[in-house]
């Protein structure tokens, strides 16, 4: 065969999208062949049809199940003997880190091409019995610049609505006396399970690794458990398409363990620009994240903004202004429950030391727990000292004789630490 | 575990194999070629001991660098069966990145030199490479013998390798 006509049928194998068997036996026909290759990049690729990657996964599944039965390990060349060099090798080489390294990448690759996502988050509670109750269902729209917009579709502050945008936090309350009682680190202030905040702890996880298969909503899952530097385990459900987490789940700690879900959740290019607006006539306040005082600010009245949170971030030796004339028994065991519990989105309140001293002092009052109202307002308690981790809390009322509540942050000193109660005062 | 490992080369596999198709794909031209390579890259890459320490980001740089010993390696050695590929001392060289800024770079020497040949070589060259007409199909369109479109498109060739050369030597 001539080069003429071996060009041209290399050319046609090309055309067909075949593998050209005409071989070129020059150096000059080697080039214009490679010419040839480089003209037809001009074009798009011929794509292999839908199948393609279930035939990979297939083949060296097969080859696998092929080898295992033969206990054979023959070299025939080609393919099937590669495969069957695979077969040995994936048990030999695929029990370890390949398998947790890589679910992290291909969840973090696929949060990468997010750039903001719509979803219905559920909160759920469980005990040891199994019994479960959802806490709160929660409309959210987050996007990757740490803007974001909760709504309360179900729970305890229903049509509350939460707005940040990374920095601020403004909410709109259902009505004056709602935002009156609101604790500032209500169950939607503090954003749980935000996509970014998953990803992040499942890369500096001390480990991951896929445990089995499940459904959320109707969408295929992985189901992952993942052990996180110093703390419990935690199970997290990994969409199967999307690669993107679904669900998590705490530990079963002290008989509770709670459960955050999206039931629904899309992606979108970013978060509609009416829900981030929190002008003066959209009913929206601003809060305080640090969530001391009454923090509830409105942003068009500066004289309301009330005491800076720096002030009482100040660095405070003064140990006596947090000593108690009547120490309270801690049991730190609970404590670690309680802030692990806190840590998966609940009890928030524990994060508020106000709202932990109101339900010091009402349970002081009722023992046998607390019906409606509680017996003394939240605006009754004053934050008399704090520095961070201890902080003292005075309490204006004639219905107790306490008059001051000490508290200290015990598991954990940063803004996601519990407050627990550790004294109080009766003298006035 | 075999399951869970298998589960594995699954999530491996359909979250690279397109890029990887189309880099191959970008190197040989026609599908037959590229899927046969994707394949025995995925088997080749996986099935090496070494493989568990590489890094999950680096994956697809891996592949293509797996990928593009093979393709030469085929071409080398076409009436061998077998390979002699070294994967390990791929996975201590510096593995291929990204070369989008490279393939653009190369389309527009390909089309500055498509546009130095006369008009009937470019013309046979638009209509059985890039449009991929047949022979006699452009025989048709461009009303000459079959034969002549087989001469046109080889001289077409042979003088667009020269003129590469040039472009290339001359943009160095």
């Amino acid at each position: 065969m001539n080069n003429v006509k071996k060009l041209s049928d290399f050319i046609d194998s090309l055309n067909d999208e075949k593998k050209p068997t005409v071989k070129a036996d020059s150096e000059e026909l080697n080039r214009m062949f490679d010419a040839v290759r480089q003209i037809k990049s001009l074009k798009s690729p011929a794509m292999p049809d839908e199948d393609f990657p279930h035939r990979i996964i297939q083949n060296l599944t097969e080859k696998n199940r092929h080898t295992a039965k033969s206990g054979k390990r023959t070299w025939a060349g080609g393919f099937a003997g590669i495969a069957a060099v695979l077969a040995v090798a994936l048990l030999a080489n695929f029990a370890g880190p390949i398998k947790n390294s890589y679910v992290v990448y291909a969840v973090e690759q696929a949060y990468n091409d997010v750039k903001a996502y719509h979803g219905t988050l559920e909160v759920v509670f469980s005990n040891e019995a199994g019994e479960t109750q959802t806490q709160s269902v929660l409309d959210v729209w987050a996007d990757k610049s740490g803007n974001y917009y909760i709504e309360v579709l179900e729970g305890s502050y229903k049509g509350l609505k939460t707005v940040s945008d990374g920095k601020n936090v403004w909410q709109s309350p259902t009505d004056e006396n709602a935002m009156n009682v609101l604790p500032v680190f209500s169950e939607t202030n503090e954003f749980i399970f935000e996509l970014g905040n998953e990803v992040d702890e499942l890369q500096n996880a001390e480990s991951a690794r896929i445990i089995g298969d499940d459904d959320i909503a109707g969408r295929p899952a992985y189901v992952m458990e993942v052990t996180p530097k110093g703390g419990l385990p935690y199970k997290l459900w990994v969409d199967k398409g999307t690669k993107i987490p679904l669900q998590k789940q705490s530990s079963m700690y002290k008989a509770i363990q709670y459960t955050t879900r999206y039931t629904v959740i899309n992606f979108a290019e970013s978060i509609p620009e009416e829900l981030l607006t929190v002008g003066p006539d959209t009913g929206f306040k601003e809060v305080d994240p640090d969530g001391y005082k009454n923090t509830v600010k409105n942003p068009d009245k500066p004289e309301d903004i009330t005491a800076d949170i720096a002030e009482n971030n100040k660095a405070d030796s003064d140990t006596a202004k947090y000593t108690p004339e009547i120490t309270v028994d801690v049991d730190m065991d609970i404590e670690k429950a309680e802030q692990i519990a806190a840590d998966s989105g609940s009890s928030p309140w524990k994060l508020d030391p106000v709202y932990v001293a109101q339900v010091f002092i009402s349970l002081q009052i009722s023992p046998e727990g607390i019906v409606g109202e509680y017996p003394i307002h939240y605006n009754e308690f004053v934050i008399a000292e704090s520095n961070g981790t201890s902080a003292k809390i005075e309490v204006i009322s004639e219905k107790t004789h306490i008059k001051a509540v000490y508290l200290e942050k015990l598991i954990r000193q940063d803004d996601t630490g519990i407050w627990t109660v550790t004294g109080y005062d009766i003298s006035p | 575990m075999a399951e869970d490992n298998l589960r594995s080369i699954e999530d491996i596999c359909e979250q690279t194999w397109e890029p990887l198709y189309r880099f191959i794909y970008y190197k040989v031209q026609n599908r037959e070629e590229a899927e046969d390579i994707t394949q025995d890259t995925y088997v080749r890459s996986l099935s090496w001991p070494g493989f568990d320490r590489i890094r999950a980001g680096r994956y697809m740089a891996f592949f293509k660098t797996v990928a593009m010993n093979i393709i030469r390696d085929r071409w080398r050695k076409k009436k061998t069966r077998g390979t002699s590929i070294d994967i390990d001392s791929i996975a201590q060289t510096k593995v291929l990145s990204d070369d989008i800024t490279d393939i653009a770079n190369r389309h527009l020497l390909i089309r500055r030199s498509l546009e130095k040949l006369n008009e009937d070589q470019r013309k046979v060259i638009e209509l059985r490479i890039i449009e991929g007409y047949s022979v006699s199909e452009t025989a048709g369109l461009m009303g000459i013998k079959a034969g002549n479109v087989r001469v046109l498109q080889y001289r077409a060739l042979k003088n667009l390798v020269i003129i590469m050369n040039e472009e290339e030597n001359h943009h160095e």
